[in-house]
């Protein structure tokens, strides 16, 4: 889960690969465990170098 | 429910705490006597006598050779718990044996095994190598928290606190202002939460042990593997400084700061810290300073989870709390400890 720079959402990403953005981490965190339930569509296209970026 | 996770690996103590001497300490709710033989291995066997109870680490019970010998009625223990004497009779009952503890000596750690023994090999001990290795110095304690352990967790896995609690030791306004990154890795068991400063006020705790003033790079890296073992990668570099592509790191000074975090009860906590460091190795006068800085910070957020354990414990139940984005490692860190806490199978 990255913490979107210089703005106060966070992206998830889920090990297969489908994101979603959200404005408080519970959310994202339940997004990502409900895989795949709603993970088919990559909702919200993000750059690709910020996902991981530590 | 207790929500202390079973068949787990915990540090019970640093090597050097046990010796020759009984040695006892609560893991866990469990009462554990602990010692070393003549030949410098650590056991760990319930420290409550099979008879009447008489806990073995108290006075008169004393180690003859490799033997315990309890101070109530004499009955007398080996080093696997089993009991090899009893007073007045020749026959000792079969089940006359203490509970013994699988127990692993590492990186300056005594660690034991509580749950079913039979799962101690099977589930691989942390590593914290930096602790007993030739190429770090390391300063280290144990304090005791009069709270849950999970709200030890809760407070390592977020740093920002950093800012607020520990300003003028460790933190600076960077801290709690700087993104993070948090990943869960279900496979190796381990939540990683990621937070690098590029341009950052270097607090006293790092300006004074590595010399540097002015801004800094400062990186933390956060590993924590449930439920007990906790590092804190910490690269501290002037600004603009990043590891060479070998991944050598030359101009960088690196801080590995461990926690075992090892329940007492549900409700206290062994809190023990180590701080090693790759730089200044051989000045004493910076280990004195890291050693004390550190032991302050840490009874800092005693000081306040010492408090909020009172306030939890007498709450209404269905207290709603709030989370924000600082919040992510600590989520993932409960998710990870709620389902070590779902029973599994057990072994045929
Ligand atoms: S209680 Fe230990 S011998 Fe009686
Ligand atoms: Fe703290
Ligand atoms: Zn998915």
């Amino acid at each position: 889960m990255v913490w979107l720079p210089g703005s106060d959402q966070l992206l998830g990403r889920c090990h297969c690969g489908a994101e979603h953005v959200a404005e408080e981490p519970v959310e994202v965190w339940e997004w990502l465990l409900a895989h795949p339930v709603g993970h088919g569509t990559a909702d919200h296209p993000q750059t690709p170098e910020l996902v991981g970026a530590r | 429910m207790s929500t202390i996770p079973q068949d787990q690996w915990y540090v019970a103590a640093y090597g050097r705490e046990i010796g020759r001497e009984l040695f006892s300490r609560t893991i866990c709710n469990e009462s554990i006597l602990f010692w070393r033989t003549a030949s410098g291995q650590v056991t760990a066997m319930s420290d409550r006598c099979v008879h009447r109870r008489f806990p073995l680490s108290q006075a008169p019970t004393r180690l003859v050779d490799d033997q315990v010998v309890c101070g109530y009625h004499g009955f007398t223990y080996g080093a696997d718990g089993a009991c090899v004497a009893v007073p007045g009779q020749t026959r000792v009952p079969r089940t006359a044996r203490l509970r013994s503890y699988p127990v692993v000596e590492q990186d300056s750690f005594v660690w034991v095994f509580i749950g079913d023994p039979d799962r101690a090999d099977a589930t691989p001990v942390p590593r914290a190598p930096w602790l007993d290795s030739r190429d770090w110095t390391t300063v280290s304690g144990m304090e005791p928290l009069a709270a849950r352990f999970g709200l030890l967790v809760d407070n390592l896995l977020d740093l920002s606190h950093e800012t607020y609690l520990h300003g003028g030791y460790i933190g600076t306004p960077e801290v709690a202002g700087t993104p993070i990154t948090t990943e869960v890795d279900d496979e190796a068991g381990v939540v990683r939460v990621a937070r690098h400063m590029a341009d950052a006020e270097c607090p006293p705790f790092y300006s004074r042990s590595t010399g540097l003033t002015g801004r800094i790079s400062r990186w933390q890296d956060i590993e924590y593997t449930p439920p007990c073992l906790y590092l804190l990668h910490s690269r501290i570099a002037p600004v603009g400084s990043v590891p060479d592509p070998d991944g050598t790191d030359p101009d960088a000074f690196h801080v590995e700061v461990v926690y075992a975090i090892t329940p007492e009860t549900d409700t206290s906590t062994h809190d023990f810290w180590a701080v090693a460091r790759d730089f200044a190795r051989d000045d004493e006068s910076v280990s004195d300073f890291l050693a004390e800085q550190n032991r302050t910070v840490v009874l800092q957020d005693v000081e306040a989870l010492d408090v909020l354990e009172r306030v939890i414990a007498i709450e209404p139940p269905g207290y709603q709390e709030l989370s924000i984005n600082i919040d992510t490692g600590g989520l993932a860190a409960r998710r990870m400890l709620t389902r070590l806490t779902q029973p599994v199978p057990a072994v045929s």
